[in-house]
């Protein structure tokens, strides 16, 4: 309970720091956290513990001051892509993992793990593009072949943990990102 | 008198020159700058020369270990010459304490160099200076080590490494933010690695990006982005008209000189481009859609069409590698159902192009085959996946036990490779 108490003080404390800076980012080697949905209360992270490490899955998590499970950088991937990889490794990219989490769904709503691997060895599983604008302060993560798939927090509250996968279509509201350079 | 008077001016004035030649600092025997580490292409936690390929590997306790994998007797093993060692503390070559974040190997035929990513929660917590970000130089078999260049905390190192056995070049990023904006101060510097001076070559200006793209001689070859500032943009689709609106120049810098030479000029969505050797490529998006594939000789700038229409106009294309001059392509359907991935070779001299059909499992999905190396005869490339026990020690003295799947690796002869024949032989990992 007090844990619950805990994440949505910090949740509302984010929210509001959140309403300052508006980031504008372009594809370069930018460090950056990806807050996720418009509220904005978790961050991109990396889920569990220990050594970071290929084939690790990605998770929605409150934002934690330096945490290296939650500090990305875009790389420019060429023409207009970029690759998003995890600071401390940046070997390892935001990968969409080819075994789909619902297999017996319809094509459109087929839905792809996200998780760490070489850009390197699977570019057309880790190359993305960011649309969107800085006004409406956040971003499409976008699966630039394969059918663009979009990265999605998986649950309707992204204040916690929350589930990181791919989709083929975006509407939600957990499709949106805001980047940013932490608080 | 009079003779004798020129004769020592002369003699102070040749004196004078040749003192001004020698701070220029070019080698006695100077070969071309080479890329020895490309992130952007190749995997960097794996390098190789004529002889072998190095490798770094976590070891999840904020430490990396170092292997060798020897071409001629294709056996794996740890880079420690100690008999009975575990590969577990300082004093073995084989160990890299990194604070947890990766150390990528840069070989060359001569010597290995290193470079730490560094890890600025553990500079922070330890105030240790092997966090930070930094270059080591060793011998090719591990030994002798010495920091060649430091960088500060905020310094993001990662790109490309050109070298040529005297001058290290490579790309640093300092990212800023104002109450808009986050924005990278870029520059490409270059390092004397027995002087240890260091002198930027090249910074990027606002509103642009720099990459060092290749290397040949004297010259890197920087890919310079230039995008319109976004503050002059309005609309809900401003990232999709700054790219719209973006320029990319290749441009030569001579790295002792400093002067510079445009190469060519493109926009947005008009070339996907690599540079392997002293080659560029590039696929053309070309009018009605379809795509071609171009070559430039970097020699001499002469462009050629190596192919004039691509094999699919519905295909998402990455240019890979070369190998004895055939260029690797792989495709992927850009949309429906299918994700198949394929891979073909075009031969950069005549455009003939062969289908490769060996593939893998990987990452979930049955693809073309990962090439981690080439020697000069043969290819090591990932043939599947398998279990193997891992034995790590923490800091605390802790042992751990844990079962790990890694890639299964074998040799083939680029022959067989490039006709897609299955004729491998294992690499041979041993303790």
């Amino acid at each position: 309970m007090l844990k619950k108490i805990l994440s949505a003080i910090l949740c509302s404390v984010l929210v509001v720091a959140m309403a300052v800076p508006v980031f504008a980012v372009a594809a370069s080697n930018q460090t950056i956290y990806a807050y996720a949905g418009s509220s904005g209360c978790g961050v991109l992270n990396r889920y569990g513990s220990g050594a970071i490490a290929a084939g690790q899955t990605i998770s929605i998590y409150p934002y934690l001051q330096n945490s290296p499970d939650q500090k990305w950088n875009l790389l420019d991937a060429g023409n207009g892509n970029n690759y998003i990889v995890i600071s401390s490794k940046p070997s390892l990219a935001l990968n969409l993992y080819g075994v789909p989490v619902n297999p017996g769904a319809s094509q459109m709503k087929l839905a792809y793990p996200c998780t760490l691997q070489p850009y390197t060895a699977y570019p057309s599983d880790t190359t993305i593009r960011l649309e969107g604008s800085p006004s409406s302060r956040y971003f499409w993560l976008t699966k630039n072949n394969l059918g663009y798939y979009y990265l999605r927090a998986d649950r309707s509250a992204v204040s916690s943990t929350s589930d990181v996968l791919w989709f083929q279509s975006a509407s939600a509201l957990n499709d949106k990102w805001k980047i940013g350079a932490g608080y | 008198m009079k003779k004798l008077i020129i004769l020592i001016i002369c003699t102070f004035f040749f004196t004078a020159c040749a003192k001004e030649q020698a701070s220029i600092d070019i080698p006695i025997e100077q070969k071309g700058l080479e890329i020895i580490c490309n992130p952007l292409f190749a995997y960097p936690l794996q390098s190789s020369n004529k002889n072998g390929m190095y490798e770094t590997s976590d070891r999840g306790d904020g430490s990396y270990s170092l292997s060798y994998l020897d071409f001629e007797t294709k056996q794996n093993l740890y880079l420690c010459s100690q008999p009975n060692c575990a590969h577990d503390n300082e004093n073995c070559t084989a160990y890299l304490m990194t604070g947890g974040s990766e150390v990528y190997p840069m070989a060359t035929d001569n010597e290995l160099l290193l470079q730490y990513i560094g890890n600025e929660n553990e500079f922070n917590k330890t105030k240790n200076k092997i966090y930070l970000p930094h270059i080591e130089m060793l011998t090719s078999q591990g030994t002798e080590k010495k920091t060649i260049v430091e960088f500060s905390p905020e310094e993001f190192i990662f790109g490309a490494y050109a070298y040529n056995g005297e001058v290290l070049c490579y790309l640093s990023t300092i990212s800023n933010q104002d109450d808009f904006t986050v924005y990278d101060e870029q520059s490409v510097y270059c390092t004397n690695v027995t002087t240890g001076k260091t002198t930027r070559l090249v910074k990027a200006g606002p509103n642009e990006k720099i990459l060092i793209y290749g290397a040949l001689n004297d010259e890197l070859i920087i890919k310079k982005t230039i995008t319109p500032d976004i503050k002059t943009l309005q609309g809900e689709d401003i990232y999709q008209q700054m790219y719209e609106l973006t320029e990319f120049e290749l441009i030569r810098f001579n790295v002792y000189t400093k002067e510079e030479q445009l190469i060519m000029k493109y926009g947005a969505d008009e070339y996907i481009d690599i540079i392997w050797d002293n080659y560029w490529f590039g696929l053309k998006t070309l009018d009605n859609g379809e795509q071609s594939l171009e070559k430039m000789d970097l020699l001499n700038n002469k462009r050629t069409t190596i192919l004039p229409k691509m094999p699919s106009s519905d295909s998402e294309y990455f240019l890979s590698r070369i190998i004895d001059n055939q260029l690797l392509i792989n495709g992927s359907p850009k949309r429906g159902i299918s994700r198949e991935e394929f891979r073909f070779a075009v031969d950069i001299n005549n455009g003939k192009t062969k289908n490769i059909s060996t593939k893998a499992l990987a990452n979930g999905t049955i693809r073309p085959l990962n090439i981690v190396a080439q020697s000069k005869d043969s290819l090591v490339v990932e043939v599947g996946t398998k279990e193997i026990n891992v034995k790590t020690k923490g800091q605390d003295g802790t042992l751990t036990n844990y079962k790990k799947l890694v890639a299964e690796r074998a040799f083939v002869s680029k022959h067989d490779y490039l006709n897609s024949s299955e004729n491998y032989t294992f690499v041979n990992y041993l303790e």
